[in-house]
């Protein structure tokens, strides 16, 4: 297990270092930090003097491997735009992506396993064949569409729901909701096909013939076998939206990672860039590291193999 | 993997019609393929279609109504912000979705099942390489440096197109892959290398057309995909520069007058969601009518 | 239907729960700013939004009385000019800073050397150091100006471009640290700020400290928040449904349906703001642009409709311009080389210059979406090839010298004198002008360096004239600025156009 866990985790770390270099390479020839750096006054020998002093003449790999050295030590430089260190940016928005992925992977688990336990016990039937129309709507539907269609339904026409912002829960049900909507697709079609097969498995007919039906036999038999995949998706799905929510926060102003993502881009700002995707990727790896780890710990057949 | 062996029996004549005929008693698919058909004939006519030109602004008549609001049918979907016709903008969106769509899936398509091809067909080293290219692309926050890589060669219909495709390969990758490895184990490849044929045309002659149906079905879902990539980026204000209309373009300008206006949201929203929608279902029937079995 | 009564039900019951109005109730105000402010310390952005929080958490030496828009003393008790280029203030005694301290003589001689320093990296120490030789303190509430010239605008450039900063505020462990009072500036306004939140929100208290014979003192309501939301949209929702209740600046389509609404007030207001397109005349972005024929530029102008776009976009008060100025300003004159819409004549300018099958063009702009398209679509017509880059702020590649064309826009800070706007436009100490044109920067410099109105106001018309003639801008529009207001809230824009968020009081 140890081993696995060892090897696994150096591959994620491997993974997300590569693709801090892709950001940096790409980033670094489209443009040119020196002259972002000296700011909107500067003249062309200041921007010389800042190129010097800040090693922006130095070849390319060189800056890289400065640019991982200072991250090893914590230091994530400074952004050119907000005249902060990043991270400092980092630390101010995470925590309201964090309540935002949260709350939204929330509303998938509420809203997906139900429904694809419902699909799953009643095959075939009407029942089924709502609930994946639902998850091929859910599918095709544009988020941020979703995201201004629901402020104008439930937060103008019906002032249910706060319009924009992130003061309170009561300001994250709307945006959690169409963000969570967009993982209910693979999570229900996965808790169907799970249960599904578990229900025809022998052990589940032998539950049935000692007498177990409907949710007791749901509850104490099969749920927690064929929820094992849907719990790694989860974590997946979570690493990937305290990243991903750019569309959502923009839609609903919510002030997390997302949009200072979409700020930052926008304002060339190529520092904390460089670094959003990094802490992206870290993100994401760090999850699905822990989704491998978890089925290992769970299915001996994949730790020992 | 029964999918593939059934696919294989069915490379026959015979098999053809019955292909065919499982098409045309799949409801989903014939929605979806009509749905298409519909739109790609938009998209196509759209310059016969189309009663003005869709940058031909007129700004004496901004934001006119639609018919069924109190417009007029000189424009029946009424016009936006800067009085253009919004069905000409609609029609000529539809061609934005469809070329950004179909070009990045192929751009995805060639990356992703060259890379399949290549790690299922050699394994070893070269598979490692390809897992590993996979786990980054999978950890890749695509949205995020799709935008920077937008905004910093600068937006046009080309760079959104590459953009989107060199970000999306990996079901692709995926899928070729594992089929590879089971049609590198098949009898007939075996053959192949009896008889001393080298390896890039064994791929070339014996691997790819088997895999045709996998790939056709991953490609019809990353369509849709990159269809609500461009969308998206669109609507964020690093996708299809304006004046060119996209659907997602659209929704972000009609934004400001959506609580007044608010088809000028609504439709094309709607339109990328009937697309999108229409697209995945055919996906869905081209899987079930390929492969039955993989149903579940 | 059914669904429409349950969900109207449902929504009736939260509204009783949630009352809307409880920010009255609260005594705080939420007011919305688009732009994200980066810092509370005025002498670090240049922005509107810094602007309004200035006047809340600053006191300068002198004010823009609203009314007459002429300075008058603030912090300052008088002045006196013992010759054409020394200037002697004298100090109010019961000025203090938030933290309490007074403020003296000594503290605003380290103000303004602190701004006009090359340390000091304040934005306004190309402004300030034009005219400022030295300052020096007199005795304890007196200060002494030298100036490089004589300066007709000094009382203007002391109300809003100087900001009061205690001794050694930008000090931290000996180092002098530009951002020290980004988070929380330790001013002398009638609010201190309580919270800062970069880029999203600023939480304001008044200042318990505050003189009652200020012209400031109408200040009322208790707190001020300040989110920033840079969709108009959603600002237009948040108001609609009471969660902000002041919004400046808000495009005439958006405020005009929300007052419709009968939801919450629409308010026009005067605006000294004018928005224009500078086109490289000197080859700074690229030795062989088209711009620098100025038969190019000319052609640019005629080709678009400002009177379509003002009036059908804009909308609200909102004119053509004609001018490098706004033309209400001193020293501004409409009797300027006019380019009526005309798309044959520029086309045939065009042609003129080499350019019959016309050129390719990337124009940057940073506000204004909607107008911009409309620009690019009335080049478009007349042959240019012109793709749109909007971006977050044109200032960056704009300074670096990388733009042939981009949109800009300038409030004059609500100053009704050209030398508000001309100076930092024309003058070529400035990283943003593309001229090239040394007489005009001369000229224009010089205008501001006499007190004789009679010749300032001569030098400003040539000036002005000159520009229209050689089509250095392509001047697009005088603004209307439009006020998003929630129904209990009165709020009275003053004339010149410079949002004074202090003046706002509960019904």
């Amino acid at each position: 297990m140890l081993i696995y866990a060892l090897k696994r985790g150096a591959l994620a770390l491997l993974v997300a270092f590569t693709i801090s270099l892709v950001a940096f390479l790409l980033l670094n020839f489209a443009t040119d930090p020196a002259s972002l750096m000296a700011g909107d006054e500067a003249d062309i020998a200041d921007v010389e003097l800042i190129r010097k002093q800040f090693g922006f003449d130095r070849p390319l790999y060189v800056q890289y491997f400065s640019w991982l050295g200072s991250v090893f030590q914590g230091d994530f430089g400074d952004s050119l735009y907000w005249r902060s260190p990043v991270v400092d940016l980092v630390v101010r928005h995470f925590p309201v992506t964090l309540a935002l992925a949260g709350s939204s992977i929330l509303v998938t688990i509420l809203v997906a396993i139900p429904l694809g336990a419902a699909a799953a016990l009643n095959p075939n039937t009407l029942i089924d064949r709502i609930a994946l129309s639902l998850a091929v709507a859910a599918q095709a539907v544009p988020n941020f569409w979703l995201g201004v269609m629901a402020i104008m339904l439930l937060a103008v026409t019906f002032p249910i729901f706060p319009v924009s912002g992130a003061e309170t829960w009561w300001h994250f049900v709307l945006p959690a909701f169409v963000l969570g909507l967009s993982s209910v697709p693979s999570v229900m079609r996965l808790t169907r096909t799970g249960l599904l097969e578990v229900m025809a498995s022998d052990y589940i007919r032998t539950a049935r013939a000692k007498g177990y039906r409907g949710l007791g036999l749901l509850r104490r038999h099969a749920m927690r076998n064929a929820l094992l995949p849907v719990v790694s998706i989860l974590a997946v799905q979570l690493g990937e939206k305290l990243g991903g929510s750019l569309v959502t926060e923009s839609v609903f102003a919510i002030n997390g990672l997302g949009r200072l993502a979409i700020e930052s881009i926008i304002g060339g700002d190529v520092p904390t860039v460089q670094m959003l995707v990094f802490i992206f990727a870290l993100t994401f790896v760090l999850f699905t590291f822990l989704a491998d780890l978890l089925n290992a710990w769970l299915d001996p057949r994949i730790r020992l193999g | 993997m029964a999918a593939l062996d059934t696919e294989l029996e069915l490379v026959g004549e015979d098999s053809r019609h019955a292909l065919v005929r499982r098409a045309l008693q799949h409801k989903g698919f014939l929605f979806g393929a009509a749905v298409i058909a519909v739109i790609c004939a938009m998209a196509l006519l759209a310059p016969l279609l189309a009663p003005f030109d869709y940058t031909q602004q007129n700004l004496g008549n901004r934001l006119a109504y639609p018919v069924w609001a109190g417009g007029s049918w000189d424009h029946p979907l009424g016009t936006d912000h800067l009085g253009r016709d919004y069905l000409s903008r609609l029609l000529f969106g539809a061609q934005i979705s469809v070329i950004v769509g179909f070009s990045a899936a192929v751009i995805g398509c060639v990356i992703g099942v060259s890379l399949g091809v290549l790690g299922g067909f050699f394994g070893g080293r070269v598979d490692h390489a390809v897992s590993f290219l996979l786990s980054c692309q999978l950890a890749m926050p695509t949205l995020l440096l799709g935008m920077a890589m937008v905004f910093l060669i600068g937006p046009s219909v080309t760079v959104v197109i590459c953009v989107i495709g060199v970000l999306h390969w990996n079901l692709f990758l995926v899928v070729t892959r594992a089929a590879t490895q089971r049609v590198r184990q098949l009898e007939f490849v075996t053959a192949s290398k009896a008889l001393g044929a080298d390896k890039f045309s064994i791929i070339w002659r014996d691997v790819l057309p088997n895999l045709t149906s996998h790939i056709l079905v991953i490609f019809t879902y990353e369509v849709g995909k990159a269809i609500l990539a461009e969308a998206a980026l669109s609507f964020l204000g690093v996708g299809i520069p304006a004046p060119t209309p996209s659907w997602g373009l659209m929704i972000a300008e009609g934004k400001d007058a959506m609580f007044f206006q608010p088809w000028l949201v609504a439709i094309p929203g709607f339109a990328l969601f009937l697309l999108v929608i229409a697209i995945n279902l055919m996906g869905d029937g081209l899987r079930d009518v390929t492969a039955p079995e993989a149903r579940h | 239907m059914k669904l429409r009564w349950t969900l109207m039900a449902v929504a009736a019951t939260l509204a009783v729960a949630m009352p809307a109005q409880a920010q009255k109730a609260k005594d705080t105000l939420i007011a919305a700013f688009p732009r994200e402010v980066k810092t509370t310390d005025g002498l670090y952005s240049t922005i509107r939004e810094n602007d309004i929080l200035g006047l809340l958490v600053d006191d300068a030496l002198y004010y823009v009385d609203p009314e007459t828009q002429q300075p008058v003393p603030l912090a300052a008790q008088g002045h006196e000019f013992t010759d054409d280029k020394t200037l002697v203030v004298t100090l109010r005694p019961d000025v203090t800073f938030h933290d309490g301290s007074p403020l003296t003589a000594a503290d605003v001689v380290y103000s303004f050397r602190h701004i006009v320093s090359e340390a000091g990296e304040t934005r306004y120490a190309t402004r300030i150091g034009r005219w400022l030789e030295s300052i020096e303190a007199v005795d304890d509430t007196t200060v002494q100006f030298n100036m490089k010239h004589p300066y007709a605008m000094v009382l203007y450039d002391l109300s809003y471009y100087s900001k009061l900063r205690k001794l050694g505020a930008y000090e931290v462990d000996g180092v002098i640290t530009p951002n020290a009072q980004q988070n929380q500036v330790n001013g002398t306004g009638p609010y201190r700020v309580v919270d800062f939140q970069p880029g999203q929100r600023i939480e304001l208290a008044l200042h318990d400290g505050y003189r009652q014979d200020s012209p400031k003192a109408m200040a009322s309501i208790q707190n001020i928040v300040i989110r920033m939301i840079p969709d108009f949209s959603t600002q237009a929702a948040e108001v609609m449904s009471g969660g902000v209740q002041w919004t400046f600046n808000v495009p005439t389509d958006i405020a005009e349906n929300v007052g419709r609404t009968g939801r919450a007030q629409f308010v026009a207001g005067p605006s000294m703001r004018v928005g224009y397109i500078a086109l490289d005349a000197m080859g700074r972005s690229d030795p062989n642009a088209p711009t620098r024929d100025v038969r190019v530029r000319q052609a640019m102008n005629y080709a678009i409709n400002r009177e379509d776009i003002v009036s059908n976009i804009t909308g609200g008060t909102a004119r053509p311009l004609w001018t490098a100025c706004q033309p209400i300003q001193f020293g501004c004159t409409e009797d300027v080389r006019t380019y009526d819409y005309d798309p044959e004549k520029a086309k045939a300018l065009l042609a003129e210059a080499g350019y019959a099958e016309g050129f390719d063009l990337e124009y940057w702009a940073a506000r204004d979406r909607p107008i911009q398209e409309a620009i690019v679509n009335y080049w478009q017509a007349v042959g240019i090839n012109v793709s749109l880059r909007y971006v977050k702020s044109v200032s960056k590649p704009r300074n670096a010298g990388e733009l042939t064309a981009f949109y800009g826009s300038s409030g004059s800070f609500s100053i009704p004198d050209a030398g508000a706007i001309m100076p930092d436009r024309f003058i070529l100490d400035v990283a943003r002008v593309y001229t090239g044109d040394q007489e005009l920067s001369d000229l224009v410099a010089s205008a501001n360096a006499t007190y004789d109105a009679a010749v300032r106001e001569a030098r400003f018309h040539q000036a002005v004239k000159h520009i229209a003639e050689q089509a250095y801008w392509v001047p697009v529009q005088k603004y209307t600025q439009n006020f998003m207001l929630s129904n209990d809230l009165v709020y009275v824009q003053p004339e010149d156009g410079m949002p004074r968020l202090f003046m706002a009081k509960w019904k």
